[in-house]
């Protein structure tokens, strides 16, 4: 198999790829109360950067590190779920093709 | 503070935001551009493709000196459906010339060049800097903080990209919603170029453009593309948000693309390449009844933050519209300055110009292509049908039938009733 696909399933080795600069902040944060929100399901499929998953007790988490800043989630969410801003300046991804 | 205001702030070092900032200085006007990537450039992604042609006599020599990749000479279309696919390649002698009407683009490279112009005008960029609000006193826009320093303007242009948080900030336009937007995803991988050249027919200053639609989306509105670089090959997905959200769908946003690059109609051409970047983007669907409100008191909106975008699917286009509509609210701006009045109704003359333009003409003339493509059975029907058309038209596994009677097969009363009927008004508005 060519080696093109052998990132294949692998996301985290994808955003390896990437330069990203680190932030001391969470740019993005679930709500407290909304953490079974039926939108943040949807999150887990759509994230590109997989950074939202399911616990046992059925809640959603979410870690920022790795964030493509693409914004889907704050489109499928919205400000009631989600308190969604860019990362700081000089933080986050830094795209060298785009 | 009159000595400290600058005559336009702008927000985001896109296209749109470029194209205003340069437009300005290059008329001497006092303009600061607020980027938070480290560069301009380092947050943007696009397909990417860009129509020179409408852009050739403005911004001087530009587009001649730009960091462009290939001149896109051969256009092809791939429906795909599970096991199957059609692929149609087109090209002609006025596609093959160079320059070409088209660029493969990647925009780190095109933003940061467009960047360092805009600085030779005499525009100050400030880079690693997030802008954190807009200031409104008295229903007007009158600066904005950054990293809690507060800076004023006579203006401020919000070219902060398809979010539009700025704008939303100002009351011009709501949230946008999962039905009006889509994720595209994206994989750069390098390929050696004379491999590049080979596999797509085309010289060096040449590139091919492959869109696909099918299957590749589960049949849900979308498609992927891929694009030829000089050194490397774009290839990504566009997914509506909405549909791929709905149930029946199982599969993730990375497995969808991982998928997709082991298509058979794929990996023949990237084979061999190596991944070099990931990346994600909201797209717009964009749609003339989704475009923000454009100006208000001491605000304008420019790019994809206004809502210029038409996605259809397979093909994305922004990137023209944010840098025209970049250098409209330009010239709006130099207007307002000679009357010295930055009211909603003395900015209303960007949407007069926009008007004139191809910004606003192509949004009002495609504005139901995307709510009659929002159709599954474009993305999933019409794929599958004509592969398995073609399937029968080649098969030989015995007596065959003539090309009428295969045809008769296919196109039954029910799926002609189907066509005439639910899918040719949509066709129509194509
Ligand atoms: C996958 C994909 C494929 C596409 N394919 C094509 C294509 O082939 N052809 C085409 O023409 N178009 C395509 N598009 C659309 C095109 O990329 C966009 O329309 C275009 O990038 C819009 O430019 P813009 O300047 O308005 O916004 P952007 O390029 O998004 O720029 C916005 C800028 O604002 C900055 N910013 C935002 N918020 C802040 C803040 N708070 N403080 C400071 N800075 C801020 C951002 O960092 C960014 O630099 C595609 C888009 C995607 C995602
Ligand atoms: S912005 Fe995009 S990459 Fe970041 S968490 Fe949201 S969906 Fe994932």
């Amino acid at each position: 198999m060519s080696d093109v696909l052998s990132l294949k399933g692998n996301v985290k080795s994808k955003l390896g790829l990437n330069v990203f600069k680190e932030s001391s902040e969470f740019h993005i944060e679930i709500k407290t109360d909304k953490t079974n929100d039926k939108r943040l399901f949807a999150c887990v499929r759509l994230c590109p950067a997989e950074l939202y998953s399911a616990d046992e007790q059925g809640c959603v988490v979410l870690s920022t590190d790795g964030c493509l800043e693409c914004g889907t989630c704050l489109i499928i969410c919205g400000d009631e779920v989600l308190s969604w801003n860019y990362p700081q300046g000089a933080t986050g991804v830094q795209y060298r093709f785009g | 503070m009159e000595d400290n205001q600058f005559d336009a702030i702008i927000i985001g070092g896109g296209l749109a935001g470029l194209a205003a900032a340069w437009t300005l200085a290059d008329r001497g006007k006092e303009v600061l551009l607020l980027e938070k990537g480290d560069y301009c450039g380092a947050k943007n992604v696009t397909g990417g493709r860009l129509y020179v042609e409408p852009l050739k006599g403005f911004f001087d020599d530009l587009w001649d000196k730009a960091p462009l990749e290939r001149s896109i000479a051969r256009e092809e279309i791939c429906l795909v459906a599970p096991t199957k696919s059609l692929t149609v390649s087109y090209t002609d002698d006025s596609l093959s010339s160079i320059p070409g009407q088209s660029y493969s683009v990647c925009r780190a490279k095109l933003d940061r060049f467009f960047a360092k112009q805009v600085e030779r005008k005499g525009a100050v960029i400030a880079t690693k800097t997030r802008v954190d609000s807009l200031v409104i006193e008295n229903g007007a826009v009158i600066g904005i903080t950054a990293g809690g320093d507060t800076l004023y303007a006579k203006t401020v242009i919000c070219c902060d990209g398809v979010l539009s948080l700025f704008p939303q900030q100002a009351g011009l336009r709501g949230p946008l919603k999962p039905k009006h937007s889509a994720i595209g995803v994206k994989e750069i991988i390098e390929l050696d170029p004379q491999l590049i050249n080979e596999r797509f027919g085309v010289s060096d200053e040449q590139g091919a453009a492959r869109l696909f639609m099918g299957d590749i989306t589960c049949g849900r509105f979308g498609g992927g593309f891929l694009y030829t670089n000089k050194e490397s090959i774009s290839l990504g997905l566009v997914l509506g948000i909405e549909a791929f959200s709905q149930e029946g769908i199982e599969i993730s946003v990375p497995e969808a693309l991982d998928r997709f690059k082991e298509r058979p109609e794929v990996l023949p051409l990237i084979a061999g390449g190596e991944p070099v970047e990931y990346s994600a983007h909201v797209v717009l669907e964009g749609s003339y009844n989704q475009l923000s409100k454009l100006y208000g008191n001491g605000i304008l909106v420019a790019g994809d933050a206004a809502g210029f975008s038409l996605n259809a699917g397979i093909t994305v286009r922004g990137m023209e519209y944010a840098v025209m509509s970049g250098y409209f609210a330009a010239l709006a701006v130099e207007k307002a300055l000679e009357k010295n009045d930055f009211g909603a109704e003395s900015l209303s003359v960007y949407e007069t110009l926009l008007a004139d333009s191809f910004v606003l003409k192509d949004s009002k003339e495609h504005q139901n292509v995307a709510a009659s493509l929002d159709h599954d059975r474009f993305f999933s029907f019409y794929p599958s049908f004509v592969c398995d058309l073609m399937h029968d038209l080649y098969k030989v596994n015995g007596p065959k039938k003539r090309i009428y009677p295969t045809l008769r097969k296919h196109l039954t009363a029910g799926v002609m009733k189907d066509i005439l009927f639910k899918d040719f008004g949509k066709v129509k508005k194509l």
